[in-house]
């Protein structure tokens, strides 16, 4: 169970997030909404411990993120945007690399890679080098690396992003799949994958949590019974 | 773990420089530099030095213009492609991270010394040499080497693009390599004997030179030593101040 | 807003708390630790263990003062970093002291008290070697009660006697008293003068023993007697010695007295004036058949192993006369601690029996393979001519030999009748009081100026000449042994393997390719030029020479000059390969070996790469 107490972060002189409280369990898929500079990179980053809140703490069973930062982050990963994989390495040096950084034993890592080439499909590319590859194979190769270490909190920020509606497809039935055993916190603009994955959906608006609920019952909030339209009539527009 | 996190830093970071060709470069050039500077800018024919003397006095100003181009994508990189995010939410201390990648560069310049024993070994075979003296001062140009690429490190950490973090490196090395704040302090203030010690325990190129001098002073080893560790730690507190 | 700054003044905190922490912690480093490892392989920055126990023996006080030229650096580089040698070394002497040595600098710019006070320590401005700037570097050493001695100019030439040089100046200066010698010798002037060894042109040494801690006296051939007070006599050089002077030695060894003779077949010095050779007569013949040695005044001990090389007609070859003792025929005795190798050139041998109440030891000899040759022969300056004569023998000859004991004198009564005389002299006997000591070496070459390398500053000064191997160390040894001085005397620095520079050697390799040709057309030239010399005698001898042999001369003398232009083409030719050579090694240095070194890297990773592609594959499988 991954635990955010009264998180508060503030960031070039301005308070992004404001004392932010939830609570993932397993066996959730998590949608995190919220327009664009609402917060939600912010408390990705955040939960990942790339920053420290200035106030508040994460809690990922029982263990505090800053006090136990290697022991949380052992069992939690975190894909940015931007995909953050390092562009002359191959896609096989950069997940040795990052099962490395995950203190992986040699078993782990082969079974693991083993598994999540064929899963994400990487196969073919696992010899080339990061920078040649495609949008999609980055994103794969993003995650890969991320999700090595089985971890027990997956944290991905706009996950399908810029990828061909095939991979889309592909890659929420993964992570629903990967969902119904530990916490899959994504961040996304598009209503549709909240639709098709996510249980819960936490919506953010100008660094408050203003809405946690399921897709279900967000959809209710307006007569079209349509999430696109739920989520802007909450953010105002 | 500690080590371990490092060996695999260092491991990552190490592998990264061959993958560009920068590397090869880096390695032609100062190879060729040294070989210039020893065989034209003192008289090396004539008067062979026993210890290379030739050689090993034009270290510190190479370095100095050679270890920022190596240190130079050590956190830039991480900055441009993203990475650093990633890096940084993995279970590992920021202290392996710095050190890792400061003893990536460090290796790198060591091969880059270790060019030179060619030039070692055919020399070594014409005229008689003091090999053991040597080897001492390849080691002590190998920890000078290594202060210059922490401190080098250490700017570049606070540095978002790979020629802000160049230039701005190169401009720290230089003045530590090639100011010699003793001669300044003598000049300008020979009667003030705190500064002239201060001027003295400072200098760069002199506790390098009291090195390869064949005395090898304890002190001089350790302020090579101390350089490195309190550049790491700026390293690692520069990464601290990016993350927040 | 409050919390980044908060943040941010926290990280300003720590990074200058670093800053300062590792600045103080280096600054104490200086000031606290002064240890240090010596890494060269000869042990430059240590003292030797003589010096070390004679600093901790020491009671006496003693300020090193050194006197070094502002901006030496600028002057002259090579010196600044000998500079800095010294004071590393003098330092040195500080620490391990236990307080009784202190060393202070002085920076001496002209026109100014400094300048003033270097001179009036005895130190001297010399030119720098490389650019004939006049510098100051010099030393002087004065102890508790004012005095002074000085070692003027500190030539890097004798770094290897640097510490040698210091640590005798220091046991000299804290000395009870100073020893006496008297040399008996043709080459300096007679003993009435004040100062009469200034004559010795070219004998730094007896310079060098002044400054060592002796008084030196001259001692007059023709006195019957030697004066009071002299704790040792050297015999330099004895030629056609009357019977006064065979008589005031051999008195003088029944009193117990201490003489050290240098001999020789063949002088240097008198052959480089060109006199003629025509037998040499020390006169002490007989004084040395009493002690049962003899040695034949016109015979040279030659050594085919250990010899220096000799350019004749223009080609270097080992030449058997000069010899190179080392080791290996240098016997274990206190005279002989710390002597290394000596050269000797032309010397003669010693051959002895054993007498009764006296006991010989050979100092030093020549090599297991070695020869003697009529001394005569020696002057005839051909290679050929002079091997013809030379018989090689399997025995070693014995060039320096230690008499003591008793010795029988060889007079039966007192050779002086005037009264006034015997009166100042000690009366004779004729058995022996004491028992004295007989020091005899076969070269006295081994201490004049051709084996000394004068460099920096005046040519004189002993601190200025550098020796080229340890002769001057085995006489200052040889006489402290005789005086009993009691002075520190230190092995000097060991300078095992030859100085040689890049130069030197692309020059011999580019000199060694045309050396047959050279040498056939030097041979050539030598014999034409024997030729022309006979054509010129027949010549001279004839009242009206024929057409036919004036055109034969005027044909060798037109052969001679087309074999020197040979000989200057080749000369040209190994300067153009010695050239070629140092561009061919820059080019490698420079191109080759960078390169090289590149696509070895490379290579190495291009492998490793290979492999982790492979073992990549294999997941894929």
């Amino acid at each position: 169970m991954l635990v955010v107490k009264n998180i508060t972060k503030s960031l070039g002189g301005r308070t992004i997030l404001h004392h932010i409280n939830f609570c993932l369990r397993k066996g959730e898929v998590i949608a995190l909404l919220g327009p664009n500079g609402a917060g939600k990179t912010t408390l990705m980053r955040c939960l990942s411990g790339f920053y420290t809140p200035d106030e508040g703490e994460v809690v990922l069973n029982g263990k505090n993120l800053e006090k136990q930062r290697f022991d949380v982050l052992q069992r939690l990963a975190y894909v940015p945007e931007a995909g953050g994989i390092y562009p002359d390495m191959t896609v096989y040096e950069y997940l040795s690399f990052m099962a490395e950084l995950k203190h992986l034993d040699k078993q782990q890592f082969d079974e693991n890679l083993s598994y999540l080439l064929k899963a994400l499909d990487l196969r073919e590319v696992i010899n080339q080098r990061c920078e040649t590859l495609s949008k999609g194979y980055k994103r794969r190769t993003a995650l890969a690396g991320a999700m090595l270490s089985r971890p027990e909190v997956l944290i991905l920020d706009e996950p399908t992003e810029g990828l061909d509606p095939q991979q889309k497809q592909h890659l929420r039935a993964f992570l629903k799949k990967y969902g119904r055993e530990d916490i899959v916190l994504i961040s996304t603009h598009i209503m549709e994958e909240v639709d098709a994955m996510a249980d819960r959906v936490l919506l953010i608006k100008d660094g408050k949590l203003v809405c946690d609920t399921t897709p279900e019952d967000l959809k209710k909030i307006t007569p079209d019974k349509d999430i696109e339209s739920s989520f802007c009539t909450i953010v105002g527009r | 773990m500690f080590l371990r996190d490092v060996l695999t830093c260092w491991g990552k970071e190490f592998r990264l420089y061959f993958q560009s060709r920068i590397v090869y470069l880096l390695l032609f050039v100062y190879a060729a530099m040294a070989a210039v500077f020893t065989l034209y800018a003192s008289d090396f024919y004539n008067n062979t030095a026993v210890n290379l003397y030739q050689f090993f006095r034009f270290q510190p100003g190479i370095a100095a213009m050679i270890v920022p181009a190596l240190t130079m994508r050590l956190w830039a990189d991480e900055y441009r492609h993203n990475t650093l995010e990633v890096l940084l939410a993995q279970p590992i201390s920021y202290a392996a991270i710095a050190t890792g990648k400061f003893l990536a560069a460090w290796s790198i310049a060591g091969i880059m010394l270790v060019s030179s024993a060619g030039f070692w070994l055919i020399v070594g075979v014409m005229v008689p040499l003091d090999n053991g003296w040597i080897a001492a001062n390849y080691l002590f140009t190998f920890l000078m080497a290594g202060s210059l690429c922490a401190v080098s490190a250490a700017v570049s950490a606070f540095c978002y693009n790979v020629l802000a973090a160049f230039l701005s490196s190169l401009a720290v090395c230089i003045v530590l390599a090639a100011a010699r704040f003793s001669s300044w302090a003598e000049k300008f203030m020979p009667d003030n004997l705190l500064i002239m010690q201060l001027s003295k325990a400072f200098d760069f190129g002199q506790q390098y030179n009291d090195l390869i001098s064949g005395q090898a002073r304890f002190a001089a080893v350790a302020y090579f030593v101390l350089v490195i560790g309190a550049a790491l730690w700026v390293n690692i507190i520069a990464v601290e101040y990016k993350r927040s | 807003m409050s919390l980044r700054l908060g943040k941010n003044i926290k990280l300003v905190y720590m990074g200058v708390g670093i800053a300062v922490l590792t600045a103080a912690l280096i600054f104490c480093l200086n000031l606290v630790v002064g240890g240090y490892w010596d890494v060269t392989a000869d042990d430059r920055f240590g003292l030797d263990k003589d010096t070390v126990k004679w600093l901790e023996d020491n009671k006496y006080g003693v300020n090193i003062r050194f006197y070094v030229s502002k901006d030496l650096a600028q002057k002259d580089v090579a010196l600044a970093g000998y500079a800095d040698y010294v004071r590393r070394l003098l330092a040195e002497y500080q620490r391990r002291s236990n307080g009784q040595i202190k060393v202070s600098a002085v920076e001496v710019v002209p026109f100014t008290s400094s300048q003033t006070e270097a001179e009036r320590a005895g130190v001297k401005e010399f030119a720098a070697p490389d650019n004939k700037k006049y510098v100051y570097l010099g030393l002087s050493f004065t102890d508790e009660n004012g005095r002074t001695l000085a070692i003027p100019q500190l030539a890097p030439e004798r770094r290897d006697e640097l510490e040698s040089d210091i640590t005798r100046l220091l046991s000299v200066l804290t000395a009870n008293r100073r020893p006496r010698l008297g040399i008996l010798s043709p080459y300096f002037r007679a003993a009435e003068q004040k100062n009469p060894l200034r004559y010795a042109e070219n004998l730094p040494f007896v310079d060098q023993l002044e400054t060592l801690g002796y008084d030196v006296v001259s001692l007059s051939k023709t006195s019957p007697f030697v004066p009071e007070g002299i704790d040792a006599v050297l015999v330099f050089y004895p030629l056609n010695l009357e019977e006064e002077a065979l008589y005031a030695l051999d008195q003088y060894l029944m009193w117990g007295g201490k003489v050290m003779v240098m001999m020789d077949v063949l002088a240097e010095e008198r052959f480089k004036e060109k006199e003629m050779f025509i037998g040499y007569n020390s006169g002490l013949q007989r004084l040395l058949k009493n002690a049962g040695v003899l040695y034949r005044e016109d015979v040279l001990a030659g050594d085919n192993s250990n010899s220096r090389e000799l350019m004749l007609s223009g080609h270097f070859i080992k030449y058997p006369f000069w010899l190179i003792v080392t080791n290996d025929g240098i016997a274990e005795h206190p005279v002989m601690k710390g002597t290394k190798k000596l050269f000797l050139n032309h010397s003669g041998f010693f051959e002895y029996t054993p007498q009764q109440n006296l006991r010989t030891t050979v100092l030093f000899s020549t090599g297991e393979n070695s020869g003697a040759l009529p001394a005569v022969k020696a002057i005839n300056l051909t290679y050929d001519g002079l091997l013809k004569d030379y018989l090689l023998t399997d025995k070693r000859y014995p060039l320096a030999l230690l008499i003591e004991g008793k010795f029988k004198s060889l007079f039966d009564r007192p050779i002086v009748s005037s009264a006034q005389i015997l009166a100042e002299m000690p009366p004779f006997l004729s058995l022996p009081l004491k028992e004295g000591t007989l020091l005899l070496v076969g070269d006295s070459d081994m201490a004049a100026a051709a084996l000394w390398d004068a460099k920096a500053g005046q040519k004189h000064d002993a601190f200025a000449a550098a020796t080229l191997s340890d002769n001057m160390r085995f006489i200052e040894s040889a006489l402290d042994y005789l005086t009993q001085s009691g002075y520190a005397t230190v092995a000097r620095k060991p300078d095992e393997k030859p100085r040689l520079n890049m130069s030197d050697v692309f020059y011999r390799l580019a000199a060694g390719v045309y050396q047959p040709q050279k040498k056939a057309i030097a041979d050539e030239l030598a014999e034409i030029r024997q030729q022309i010399t006979e054509a010129k005698e027949r010549l001279a001898a004839l009242a009206l020479p024929s057409a036919k042999q004036i055109k034969n001369l005027e044909e060798l003398q037109r052969t001679e000059a087309d074999k020197e232009n040979e000989l200057r083409r080749i000369a040209y030719l190994t300067e153009e390969r010695y050239q070629n050579y140092l561009s061919w090694f820059a080019v490698a240095v420079i191109g080759g070996l960078p390169l090289l070194w590149v696509l070895l890297v490379w290579g190495i990773y291009r492998i490793y790469e290979r492999r982790v592609r492979r073992r990549a594959e294999e997941y894929v499988k």
